[in-house]
């Protein structure tokens, strides 16, 4: 019984949503740390899409399209929503495309996303914790 | 703890980089009227040639769909600037050759100067993404409390 609720659809999206968040925020500091490299390419990783199909059908999990069924087909628990996207322009004549500006804002939105996820899943904690207790 | 690991490794990569860099305009604008160097002749001027940091490319970070250029920054190497040196009439120096004129090092204090402030602002934004990472890492130990 406890096992279903803490695996229910809402803790599996939330965690999902807040592991998508933790590996953004680890390509905006590989793209800040390369700021100076020339010919760098500024990465992105967009899931919010992903995630939106995944909150249509909760439960179920996203499979690689394959040609024969005997093919390896990613099941860990690390499997990651999204994909990274190159930003493959150039902004500087050293060929760098990281826009130092647009990174730092990157990295705020994405801290602050974060932390509103991480408030979900506190009171979806906190929800349980009172339907526990019996009490308000 | 891999995941704040890996994502502090970047951020530190980059931070050891650009205080590498502020050293070598330090030593550059010390050195700005060396004539005379150990190895003979003037100081010339050292550059830091960085690169992207690439991660092993191994069957497991390929099956987890890891990205090889993103493990942050390193130092390529340290170059010495071959550019020509600038020559100073004087006469009465210990270094100046036949003709009167003594080699200053090929340093331009102004552009050394502009790209220490180019160095500290990458250290600060570096700085920032650590601390932004920190406080996320604290935001996931305080799951569930």
């Amino acid at each position: 019984m406890i096992n279903s609720i803490l695996t229910g659809p809402e803790f599996s999206l939330l965690e999902k949503a807040l592991d998508g968040s933790s590996f953004r925020q680890k390509l905006i500091a590989a793209n800040i740390a390369n700021v100076d490299t020339p010919g760098y390419k500024s990465l992105d990783y967009s899931f919010s899409d992903q995630l939106k199909e995944a909150m249509k059908n909760p439960g179920q999990s996203i499979k690689l399209s394959s040609t024969n069924p005997r093919h390896l087909q990613i099941t860990s628990p690390e499997q990651r929503l999204g994909r990274i996207t190159v930003q493959d322009s150039r902004l500087r004549n050293d060929g760098n495309s990281v826009d130092i500006d647009r990174e730092m804002a990157k990295l705020s939105e994405n801290e602050l996303y974060y932390e509103a996820i991480s408030r979900c899943i506190n009171d979806e904690f906190r929800l349980l914790r009172s339907v526990i207790q019996g009490r308000g | 703890m891999g995941w704040l690991n890996s994502g502090i490794d970047i951020c530190a990569s980059g931070l050891t980089a650009q205080r590498l860099r502020m050293d070598v305009i330090a030593s550059n604008l010390a050195n700005a009227s060396t004539t005379c160097t150990q190895n003979g002749g003037p100081y010339r001027r050292q550059i830091v040639i960085i690169e992207a940091r690439q991660n092993p490319r191994d069957f497991k970070s390929l099956l987890q769909d890891e990205v090889a250029a993103f493990s942050g920054v390193r130092v390529k190497e340290i170059r010495t600037d071959n550019s020509p040196l600038r020559k100073v009439y004087e006469p009465s120096h210990p270094d100046a050759d036949e003709e009167g004129y003594v080699s200053y090092p090929n340093v331009n204090v102004v552009a050394e100067m502009t790209d220490m402030i180019s160095a500290s602002r990458s250290y600060e934004a570096n700085l920032t993404a650590l601390n932004s990472l920190k406080r996320m890492a604290s935001k996931a130990i305080e799951l569930g409390r």
